[in-house]
């Protein structure tokens, strides 16, 4: 389903398998992959037995408390070292290990848009709390995130407006507020800038906490997207959210996100935009109405797969858990180490995640995977784990794999390549082999 | 291939050299052999035990016994820790590994060649001990292994060379000398089984030369060197001896690093200047280690006269009153206690004598830093020669329910240091400005971080004052911070003048301070003790980040990590101390190492 030929109503309307596009395991990888960092091959064969919108409806369960309680372990221990670096570690781990995947890659959406990175801020219990707050708004609505990251200590520090006085009046928040979090580019002017800054002077952040400060706050009017008041950062906030372009610009990012790399024409995100207005900016509901579209489940390998996405999806997938610290190492090395983005842009992603070196660094991480002996798979190794699902054979091995991993079939020269190695016997060096060469090919890098 | 024969040689080699083995047929004549003049062997006779160091040149400037091995490896293999540590993940993953599960494969076949198992094969080889000499002058080792087994012996290291020869066809070559069959492997080791001995060496010259020096009895040999004689003269029944020719070493140039005239560390200087220098003016050195189910013990002794050690490091060993005038503090339930007598007022002094003039320029600028700390006084002169020589530091793991701020999520132990002024009065209240000033610094520096900041206080008890730095904790600092390990504190009772990391530690050092009870232990340099049922319980108290360590690195889930560390806490709590010493001893030093673990029985060998 091309998205230039159908009429972008069509392309949202919802998802019935049929004769031409059946539901199938290989389908449920596609949603899996995009709505999580994939599933296992028993996870498939169970949502393959469901009807598509009972599988999009149980990704959206709410996180288990035990499992919440026991990562905040993990961060308190953070905490009490005092160092950022240990950060990325948990988050890692807790992407592999958590049963709610879609909050997590939500979660990872989010921190991409309202991109802060610790290189800046230095502060883990800031860092940690800006990441609670976007997990708990990730698949809620829109509006009280944009309020609460305004009043974010990790993000206000990580965009200089620690003090933010009246006589001079910080603009970074406001630019980025609608630049990057709202609006996009060409939707505002300078002066909106300038004015929407003195809305949120006063606002600061004492103790690592935020604290308006009324005697720095600058009462006068102010005059800004068509409105005209004495506005506080609040009021601005709703006024940023009430401009047409925001619903677009926020359903353009969840397309490009969940959807496709490829540029979203504004037909196309129109009726997302559309859905976005009529249900309060609520993103659970429109994520739903997104995955459960034709138009998605007509995407797959319309995506580049982020460093992330195919380590953590290489671990799940094959029910396997590591090293997190070297991990984290290796996706520093390839440009998307969590709560270090680049910039306050965050990931541009897409083509940008693969060059030349780019590649040899993703092929080599797997290596580092299938090689290093902390690495431990389900039924204690990988001959376990196929023999678990049945793969006697270096062809049912490479058949287990596509299922899991692949968005697109594989090419004759590559499935030809793979089965270069049948014949020898299917010990856990020749499947270490199989499967290194089979995360080397062009195919396993589409999500 | 190659890789694969080239482990079996050096399995072989390994049995011949550590636990032995030799040979013999079918193997292949060796020419290097040949060319070795026939002469026939000297009749044996039944003679009273001959010690193994005969057969070792003069030239020989590292030698070792090991005797008898058998108990030894049985006390390994049979105490409680191996049980321990073999449950540890990490060790059955490596138990598991391909190259142990190799190793275990290769020792059966070597089992079946051999005809008994290892620990057999090892009781005939070498029951009786191991002597080792190396000797730089010939680039050549050699070890001398003493069978408890004479009649099996030969059939034995028959069948083990069997085994090498079938690893790598023609590796095993034979031949004569002094019509005593001689035996080579791979031209890399060469072997001569003779009545209840193996000689073994990696030159064919040294292991011909160890059974000339056996059959003769005017051959100049190790034994007959008056040092040595000396040396042997204070072995014990130890485990394992080792002497080690130092003047040698020296007049041959070998290890000049050792040995330097001036050092770049201060710390290496105080740690260990003064032995460096007995060292360099000792003629030999020597080591022995006893191992039991109790724990092990290693020392090192060597020759030392305190009046031939040099000026500058007077301040090391100080004289006998200097050491008796050096008063230690007890406080019980330490995790670690050091204490050290040092006089660090002479050593600042001396640092042009003892120091290069790259370091010399460092400890020039901390010297004009520390100065302007101490209100401009000289820091060498008037701060650290207003002490005594001599100092303890004491780590102690810290009562929690006794602290002011609330409890850190990473216990930290508290610490100390100790010393005792020459007098008191006026340098007690330099020394609290100081830390009054190093507080106040504190403070800016802290209050820049927006961390809490220090209150200081001050306070007498029973004679003594307390000045101490406590973190002012209100509603919106941060729990849990390690900052709340810290109450940094000093304290003044008679003499003794305490700095510690915390007011409790100050505080119980104090009182003890102004009891009089302290000891003098002159004949102890420097000692360092670790406790392990303290340490066990830091570790303890610390369970939860090194579970969250164990989950990042291993990936485990909580559950598996928490049983992972509790496995290695187990292992912890079977150590039950660990001491270093260095005593000065009428007319020797001693390096005494000993670790004390939980055993069934205190066995020792």
């Amino acid at each position: 389903m091309g998205a230039d030929r159908v009429k972008p109503s069509e392309l949202w309307k919802p998802f019935e398998p049929g004769r031409e596009q059946p539901w199938s395991r290989r389908l449920a990888a596609h949603l899996f992959r995009r709505a999580g960092f994939g599933a296992t091959l028993e996870e498939l064969v169970a949502a393959e037995k469901m009807h598509p919108a009972e599988v999009i409806e149980s990704i959206f369960q709410s996180e288990n408390p035990d499992f919440a309680s026991r990562m905040q372990t993990l961060e308190r221990q953070a905490k009490a070292v005092g160092s950022v670096e240990r950060l990325p570690n948990i988050w890692l781990y807790r992407m592999v290990k958590t049963s709610t995947q879609l909050l997590e890659k939500a979660t990872l959406f989010w921190h991409g848009h309202f991109a802060t990175s610790a290189q800046k801020v230095d502060d883990v219990g800031l860092m940690i709390g800006q990441n609670h707050l976007l997990r708990q708004n990730a698949i809620g609505k829109f509006g009280p995130m944009v309020h609460a990251i305004s009043r974010d200590p990790a993000m206000l520090t990580y965009l200089d407006s620690r003090e933010n006085r009246k006589t001079r009046p910080n603009e970074n928040y406001a630019r980025e507020l609608m630049e990057l979090f709202c609006l996009g580019l060409g939707n505002y002017s300078e002066t909106d800038i300038k004015q929407i800054a003195r809305t949120f002077t006063g606002w600061e952040i004492k103790k690592n906490r935020f604290r308006f400060n009324p005697y720095q706050h600058d009462q006068g009017l102010k005059s800004f997207l068509g409105e005209s008041g004495n506005f506080d950062g609040d009021q601005a906030v709703e006024i940023v959210l009430k401009q047409k372009s925001s619903t677009k610009f926020i359903a353009k990012k969840l397309i490009n996100f969940f959807v496709t790399d490829l540029p979203v024409s504004d037909a196309v995100a129109q009726p997302i935009a559309d859905h976005l207005s009529r249900n309060d900016f609520d993103i659970g509901k429109t994520l739903r109405l997104i995955l459960g579209s034709c138009y998605f489940m007509d995407s797959v390998g319309n995506k580049i797969k982020s460093p992330i996405e195919l380590g953590i999806g290489f671990l799940r997938c094959l029910e396997a858990t590591g090293n997190f610290v070297s991990l984290s190492n290796r996706m520093r090395e390839l440009g998307q180490l969590p709560f270090f983005p680049p910039n306050v842009k965050g990931w541009p992603g897409g083509r940008t995640w693969i060059n030349s070196a780019s590649l040899l660094g993703r092929v080599n991480m797997i290596g580092d995977l299938l090689r290093d002996e902390k690495t431990k798979w389900a039924h204690n190794d990988l001959r376990g784990l196929v023999t678990h699902y049945n793969a006697g054979s270096i062809s049912e091995v490479v058949e287990f794999l596509e299922t899991l991993f692949l968005a697109k079939p594989l090419t004759p020269a590559s499935r030809k390549n793979l089965h270069s190695l049948s014949g020898k016997k299917l010990n856990n060096e020749v499947l270490t082999q199989v499967v290194y060469a089979f995360c080397a090919l062009p195919e396993f890098q589409l999500g | 291939m190659s890789k694969i024969m080239l482990n079996r040689n050096l399995m072989v080699c390994l049995l011949f050299s550590a636990f032995t083995i030799v040979g013999v047929s079918p193997v292949v004549p060796a020419q290097g052999f040949e060319d070795v003049p026939s002469v026939q062997a000297s009749p044996v006779q039944e003679t009273p035990a001959r010690h193994p160091s005969e057969v070792f040149p003069v030239s020989t400037l590292v030698y070792a016994e090991l005797m008898p091995p058998g108990k030894l490896i049985q006390t390994i293999l049979n105490h409680p820790i191996r049980g321990k540590v073999e449950s540890l993940p990490q060790v059955k993953q490596a138990m598991r590994s391909k190259g142990f599960v190799g190793f275990l494969a290769g020792l059966g076949v070597v089992q079946v060649f051999a005809g008994m198992d290892w620990e057999e094969s090892l009781q005939v080889l070498a029951g009786k001990g191991i002597a080792f000499g190396f000797s730089p002058e010939q680039n050549a080792f050699g070890a001398v292994l003493l069978s408890a087994d004479k009649k099996r012996l030969l059939p034995l290291c028959k069948g083990l060379l069997r085994f090498a020869n079938q690893a790598d066809s023609n590796t095993v070559q034979s031949g004569k000398h002094r019509d005593i069959e001689a035996y080579s492997i791979a031209k890399q080791f060469f072997i001569v089984p003779l009545e209840d001995r193996v000689f073994v060496s990696n030159t064919k010259k040294f292991a011909m030369q160890m059974v000339d020096f056996w059959l003769d009895d005017d051959q100049a040999s190790l034994q007959l060197q008056s040092q040595f004689q000396k040396a042997v003269a204070t072995r014990g029944d130890d485990a394992i001896w080792t002497y080690v020719d130092l003047k040698s070493i020296r007049d041959g140039g070998i290890a000049n690093g050792l040995f330097p005239e001036k050092m770049e560390n201060i710390g290496l200087e105080a740690i260990a200047g003064g032995v460096l220098e007995a060292l360099k003016k000792s003629d030999f050195l020597t080591g022995a280690l006893t191992i039991g189910e109790s724990g092990l013990k290693l020392s090192l002794v060597t020759p030392f006269q305190n009046k031939a050690i040099s000026e500058s490091r007077k301040y090391f060993f100080g004289s006998a009153a200097e050491r008796q005038n050096f008063q230690l503090l007890q406080l019980p339930g330490l995790l670690a206690n050091i204490h050290s007598f040092r006089d660090l007022g002479q050593l600042w002094i001396s640092k042009e004598d003892l120091f290069d003039e790259n370091h010399l320029s460092e400890i020039s600028q901390a010297d004009s830093t520390l100065s302007t700390l101490f209100s401009g006084l000289d820091f060498g002169e008037e701060i650290l020669g207003s002490t005594k020589p001599g100092f303890q530091i004491m780590a102690r793991n810290q009562d929690y329910s006794k602290i002011l701020t609330p409890i850190p999520e990473i216990k930290i132990p508290e610490f100390a240091v100790v010393l005792q002024l020459k007098e008191t009065g006026k340098i007690q209240r330099r020394f609290k400005i100081a830390y009054q000033s190093f507080i106040g610094f504190l403070n800016i520096q802290l209050a820049m971080q927006g961390a809490p900041q220090f209150e200081l206080e001050s306070e007498k008890l029973d004679g003594s004052q307390i000045v101490s730095a406590t973190y002012l904790v209100d509603d919106d600092n941060e729990e849990g911070i390690l900052n709340y390990n810290f109450s940094p504190s000093v304290a003044f009772a008679g003499n003794w003048f305490i700095i510690s990391s915390t007011r409790v530690l100050a505080t119980d050092l104090a009182k003890t301070g102004m009891t009089g009870a302290a000891v003098s232990l002159p004949e102890i340099n420097t000692s360092f003790q670790l406790q392990g049922a303290q340490l066990a319980k830091i570790l303890s108290d610390n369970q939860e980040q090194l579970i969250a360590q164990n989950m990042l690195e291993e990936g485990t889930d909580r559950e598996d990590a928490k049983t992972q560390v509790g496995l290695i806490l187990d292992v912890v709590a079977l150590f039950k101390k660990a001491s270093l010493m260095l005593k000065q001893e009428p007319g020797s030093l001693r390096l005494q190492l000993a670790i004390d673990v939980q055993g069934n029985d205190d066995d020792s060998q």
